[in-house]
C-alpha cells in the first residue's frame, strides 16, 4: 500500500463528489461531514462517472431559484456512507463498495482515504 | 495524480461527430404561456393552469426513491442551457423534443392547439439555435388534423425544425385514416414523424393495464406493446404503400422489438393477409395485397433512437443483437435527458462489436438520413 496526497481539505467540497486520479486509476472521493470516502469512479451499471454525485442538477438561467425544483444529482448519506450513482441511482457503499439491492452482484473498488493535517491521502 | 474534472464523461466521445435524436424541453408550462395568442385561453391557463388530463401516467419515484426522475438531470430552458448541458456528454447535435408534462391530454382541443402553437413558437423563439446546432421537431396536434396541417404549414419549413413529433400511446394509432393529411404534409416538407411514449403509455382501462403494479412491469411492456401497435396498425392498413416515401422515428422503445415485429410480422402476413385489403386505405388504394412486406416497411421506413439501449453483456449475443436489429441502418443515438433514464454515448465505444463505420452510422450519419437538417 502507498499513501498518496490527493489534495488539501478545502478542495473537496463537502456534501459533493471529486475526481481525482492516482496511478491512472479515476476515483471519486466523498467528503462527508470531514469523513473521507474513495470509490472507483465508474458505476458498472452504465460504465458513467460516480464523482458527480450530490452536484447540483443544472438549473436553467430563466428560473428563479426560488421557484427551482432544488435537488442534487445523487444522493450521498453520511450516516449509512452511501452514494447514489447520480446518473440511473444505484446505490452503493462508500466503505465496502457494494450495491445496497442484494441481488445486484456488482461491486465496485473502495479506497482508504484520510486526512492527515490539511492534507488528504488516499491509500492504493 | 490530483484533482481533475475532464469536460466530457469518456474523451473518446469527443472525437466523435454526435447528434442526439432525443433531448427533451422538460420545462414549466408556464414558459410558453407569453406566447398564446386568444387572450381568453392565455388568462385562463395563467390564473387556474392547463385542464387536468383525462388520464395520466405512471410514478417511475414510487420505484427509485428518486425525487423527480422527469429533471432529474436538471432543466435547460433555452439553446445557451442546451449548449452548456450537452458538453458532458460530448453531443454536437441537438435534436429537441417537447417534454413529458406537456399536457396533450387535456379536455379542450382548442386550449390543447393553443398550447401547442406557444409550445412550438417558444421552441422557435428560444431553443433553436441552427449556427451552433441545436434543432427542433414541431409538436403536432394530432387530435385535430387540420390545424396540424395549419402549423406544419406555418413551421413546416423552418430551418431549425427537422422533424415532427407526437406521443404513441393508449389514443388512437397512426393507421388511421385520418392522419393521411398530416403524412402528406410531411412529405410535402421532408419530415419525418417521430413518435415517443407518453407517460400515459401503458393500457389503462383494461384488466392488464388497471392490474399492472410495478413500473417493471409497465415499463418494459407498456411502451413496447403500443410502439408495436402503432407500427404494425400503420403497415397493415397501407400507410407506406400510400406514402413510401415517409420516415418514422420511433423513440424511446427500444429496439429488440424490431425482429419480433418484422419477422413474426412477414410470417403471420403470409398466412393471414386476406383482410388487409378491407382496411380504409387499402380499399382507397384498390390493392388487395401489401406490396412491401412488414419487415420492409421496418427497415427502410423506421428507425430508432438508442436509449434505452439494452444490448446483451455477452459480446457473441450484442453481436447478434446488433445484426438482428439493423442497427448500422435503423439506430439513432439519443441521450433523453434530463430524464432519470439518460443514456450517455459512451456504450458507442465500450462495445467490442461496434466498429469505427457503424459507430458514425449510429453517432451521426443515420440521423442525417432521416432528419430534414439544412444544407
Amino acid at each position: 500500500m502507498t499513501k498518496h496526497i490527493i489534495g488539501t481539505i478545502e478542495e473537496f467540497e463537502e456534501g459533493e463528489g471529486t475526481r481525482v486520479e492516482v496511478e491512472g486509476i479515476p476515483i471519486a472521493v466523498f467528503n462527508l461531514n470531514g469523513e473521507f470516502f474513495g470509490i472507483a469512479d465508474n458505476c458498472p451499471h452504465k460504465n458513467l462517472p460516480l464523482h458527480k454525485a450530490g452536484h447540483d442538477r443544472y438549473l436553467s438561467s430563466d428560473i428563479d431559484p426560488e421557484d427551482a425544483p432544488a435537488g442534487i444529482k445523487g444522493k450521498l448519506d453520511g450516516e449509512k456512507c452511501t452514494v447514489q450513482c447520480p446518473w440511473h441511482q444505484w446505490e452503493w457503499d462508500l466503505k465496502t463498495g457494494e450495491n445496497l439491492r442484494p441481488e445486484t452482484r456488482d461491486r465496485v473498488p473502495t479506497y482508504q482515504v484520510e486526512v492527515d493535517g490539511e492534507n488528504v491521502v488516499l491509500e492504493l | 495524480m490530483g484533482i481533475e474534472s475532464p469536460d466530457v464523461i469518456d474523451e473518446r466521445i469527443a472525437d466523435e461527430y454526435i447528434i442526439d435524436a432525443d433531448f427533451h424541453l422538460q420545462i414549466p408550462n408556464e414558459s410558453f404561456f407569453p406566447y398564446i395568442r386568444d387572450d381568453a385561453i392565455r388568462e385562463k391557463v395563467e390564473e387556474f393552469g392547463v385542464p387536468e388530463k383525462t388520464y395520466s401516467g405512471w410514478k417511475g419515484t414510487y420505484a427509485s426513491n428518486v425525487d423527480s426522475l422527469g429533471n432529474a438531470q436538471g432543466i435547460a430552458m433555452n439553446s445557451e442551457d442546451i449548449l452548456q448541458v450537452r458538453k458532458e456528454l460530448g453531443i454536437d447535435v441537438t435534436i429537441v423534443n417537447a417534454g413529458l408534462k406537456f399536457p396533450n391530454a387535456g379536455r379542450y382541443p382548442p386550449t390543447m392547439n393553443e398550447l401547442t402553437r406557444a409550445y412550438n413558437d417558444y421552441v422557435v423563439d428560444r431553443v433553436i439555435d441552427a449556427e451552433n446546432g441545436i434543432y427542433g421537431t414541431l409538436l403536432l396536434p394530432k387530435w385535430d388534423v387540420e390545424f396540424t396541417v395549419e402549423e406544419l404549414d406555418r413551421l413546416g419549413d423552418h430551418d431549425g425544425i427537422v422533424g415532427a413529433h407526437q406521443w404513441f400511446s393508449r389514443s388512437k394509432p397512426f393507421g388511421a385514416i385520418e392522419y393521411d393529411p398530416i403524412f402528406e404534409k410531411l412529405i410535402e416538407y421532408d419530415l419525418p414523424l417521430t413518435l415517443h411514449p407518453s407517460a400515459a403509455y401503458t393500457s389503462r382501462f383494461s384488466q392488464i393495464g388497471d392490474t399492472m403494479r410495478s413500473y417493471v412491469e409497465v415499463s418494459t411492456t407498456g411502451m413496447g406493446h403500443v410502439l408495436m401497435a402503432n407500427v404494425m396498425n400503420m403497415i397493415m392498413t397501407g400507410v407506406f404503400e400510400k406514402f413510401p416515401d415517409l420516415d418514422v422515428v420511433l423513440e424511446e422503445g427500444g429496439t429488440m422489438w424490431i425482429p419480433y415485429a418484422a419477422y413474426r410480422g412477414d410470417e403471420i402476413y403470409q398466412s393471414y393477409p386476406e383482410d388487409v385489403s378491407l382496411t380504409e386505405r387499402m380499399q382507397e388504394l384498390d390493392r388487395k395485397y401489401l406490396e412491401k412486406q412488414p419487415s420492409e416497411c421496418i427497415f427502410e421506413n423506421m428507425y430508432v433512437t438508442t436509449q434505452p439501449i439494452a444490448l446483451p453483456k455477452r459480446s457473441d449475443m450484442s453481436e447478434a443483437a446488433l445484426k438482428l436489429t439493423h442497427a448500422e441502418e435503423m439506430y439513432l443515438f439519443s441521450s433523453d435527458w434530463p430524464h432519470g433514464t439518460v443514456d450517455a454515448p459512451n456504450w458507442l465505444f465500450q462495445n467490442s462489436k461496434i466498429d469505427d463505420d457503424m459507430r458514425a452510422q449510429i453517432a451521426h450519419e443515420n440521423a442525417k438520413d432521416v432528419y430534414r437538417f439544412p444544407n
